[in-house]
């Protein structure tokens, strides 16, 4: 401690080995008896290079790893690089690879609010929110499993469609949870929209301004509570967004009880898009005509040369992407995440920088909890929603 | 890649950025929906600066900061890309710059500018090595502390050495093979 403002300062230490802080987050607490006079969080504990590693993977092969940065959020993370890759290549693919894409990507927000309701309830002290919250994801879990054989690394979309098509029982997987998740939602806000406790720990907490949230280069739920309309779907439509109709959900305060309110919203607001993406679905293949890019069908590899030859050198060589860069933003369940990868005309990637969204809203984290107490600090880490896997890559 | 039209507010903001920097401003590239503009590296911190507050640009929101080297061209080897949005506008812009390789490669920090450069230009620092002169904390901030080296740089050991930190330096690990 340098400036010590009166007898009762004291410095402790939180996490990394806490349950509060979502993973090994580690955060170092200045405290003028129970008031936060700054909060500096340490980072670093769970880096595994992950941008480094793709420089020597072949560009298909970087795919997997992207799911174990946001392991709540993966068919996100894998949606944002392959749109990247794809727009290097100048490769459109068919029309239900990007409805089913978007259906996927909003499970995914399901998925991710899903835990995040949980856990957030949890550290604030409602006990029974994880168990109910917990219960629905498992349907979630059950469609990643249908589609991809995998509950958490689900590694679906490929660069140029997805993995194999949509299991036959898809639509009644995915009706189960349109029938299912609106009561369990109202069942969420009855137990907390109107609860004193929870109003209490979560009103006038972390309070963020629109012009501090802006300088601070927060984006998504974080970003939206303060009112500002910012929403990569909206903004720039990817991957078929375009076609569906649904609300931007914005709060006003910008404290923790908007960004729940806020994440609410914006469940019902997936469970919209899913609908929609459900009714529309298109009939088609389920991967561009790209050879070279995208594998051959597995029975023309048994009976056929030439698809023999394409699957062969795909596997081995990989595909080349022409020299050049681009950023390609996306709006995951955390914010803005954004893929910029940098090609130099070979077939692995020259540099690949993920724009993090948890690294970048956790910065909000000393701005939102000087002057509260150190209760307030459980609440603001979780109303962030962070997943330490994505912030420290 | 191929070159695209520009919009109308890209021309815009391209045509304030050279009526007020000149020369600095170096060119401009367009792919797809992109548009990249490349600037001197010592302008940087003004151009941040007129990004934000001017009426004709205004772009709120400094959405990354992302470090690439390119090992192969000493005189351009570190390139910056900032990433700059606009949301009333709904506009990005990639802003460009290169740094010529050194003992301590160093530009301006933008954090007076964009509060929210604080940890992205610690990361960059953090991997790459350039330092961010007028940054009020910078430090490591993903790899420990002792790390010796910047391992986002071309020219890092990979698998073939263990990485040296401070406490090891004169007692080294044997190389793995």
């Amino acid at each position: 401690m340098t400036t010590a403002t009166s007898s009762k300062t004291m410095t402790i230490n939180l996490g990394p080995q806490h349950p509060a802080t979502h993973g090994v987050l580690r955060v170092m607490l200045d405290l003028d008896g129970e008031t936060v006079l700054k909060a500096t969080p340490y980072l670093g504990y769970l880096h595994t290079g992950i941008e480094k590693t793709a420089e020597d993977k072949l560009w298909y092969k970087v795919i997997p790893m992207t799911d174990r940065m946001d392991y709540l959020a993966p068919m996100s993370n894998n949606l944002g690089y392959v749109l990247a890759v794809e727009k290097m290549l100048g490769l459109e693919v068919p029309e239900k690879v990007k409805w089913a894409r978007a259906l996927l990507a909003e499970i995914t927000r399901l998925n991710s609010h899903l835990v995040w309701i949980g856990t957030h309830a949890l550290d604030v002290g409602a006990m029974s929110m994880v168990l109910y919250a917990f219960r629905e994801r498992e349907l979630v879990l059950e469609v990643y499993e249908a589609v991809a054989g995998a509950r958490m690394m689900s590694t679906y979309f490929r660069v140029g469609g997805l993995a194999k098509d949509l299991p036959a029982d898809f639509d009644q997987r995915i009706q189960k949870i349109l029938d299912i998740l609106p009561e369990r939602i109202d069942l969420y806000e009855n137990l907390l929209t109107n609860n004193r406790i929870w109003i209490d720990r979560l009103t006038n907490v972390g309070v963020l301004s629109k012009e501090q949230a802006l300088d601070l280069s927060l984006t998504g739920p974080l970003l939206r509570s303060t009112g500002v309309k910012y929403d990569v779907r909206k903004d720039h439509p990817y991957s078929g967004y375009e076609n569906f109709d649904f609300e931007v959900p914005v709060g006003t305060k910008g404290d923790c009880f908007d960004r729940y309110l806020v994440r609410i919203a914006e469940m019902r607001q997936s469970l919209r898009i899913i609908k929609q993406a459900l009714d529309g679905m298109p009939e088609g293949p389920y991967k561009a005509d790209a050879p070279g890019i995208v594998l051959p069908d597995k029975q023309k590899v048994l009976t056929e040369m030439e698809a023999m030859i394409f699957h062969f050198k795909l596997i081995t060589e990989g595909f080349k992407v022409p020299a050049g860069s681009y950023y390609q933003a996306i709006e995951s369940p955390k914010g803005e995440i954004g893929y910029y990868m940098v090609s130099d005309g070979g077939t692995k990637p020259y540099r690949m920088r993920v724009r993090p969204p948890s690294y970048i809203n956790l910065q909000a984290l000393n701005p939102m909890v000087v002057g509260g107490l150190i209760a307030d600090v459980i609440t603001c880490i979780g109303s962030i929603d962070i997943v330490l896997g994505e912030v420290d890559r | 890649m191929g070159q695209s039209e520009l919009l109308q507010i890209e021309k815009d903001v391209l045509a304030a950025l050279t009526e007020r920097f000149g020369e600095k401003i170096l060119g401009h590239d367009k792919f797809a929906d992109q548009l990249s503009i490349f600037v001197a590296a010592d302008t940087i911190f003004d151009l941040a600066r007129f990004m934000k507050e001017d009426e004709r640009t205004q772009f709120d929101l400094l959405s990354d900061i992302c470090g690439v080297d390119w090992i192969n061209c000493p005189k351009q080897r570190f390139e910056l890309v900032y990433n700059f949005y606009n949301i009333p506008k709904k506009l990005r812009i990639l802003v460009k710059t290169t740094i010529a390789d050194s003992d301590a490669p160093s530009i301006q920090s933008v954090q007076p500018v964009y509060s929210g450069a604080d940890w992205l230009e610690r990361e960059v620092y953090d991997m790459l090595g350039i330092e961010f002169d007028g940054h009020p904390d910078l430090r490591r901030i993903i790899t420990p502390e002792g790390l010796e080296g910047w391992p986002h740089r071309k020219d890092f050991p990979l698998t073939y050495e263990a990485p040296q930190f401070s406490h090891n330096k004169d007692n080294p690990p044997e190389i793995i093979k």
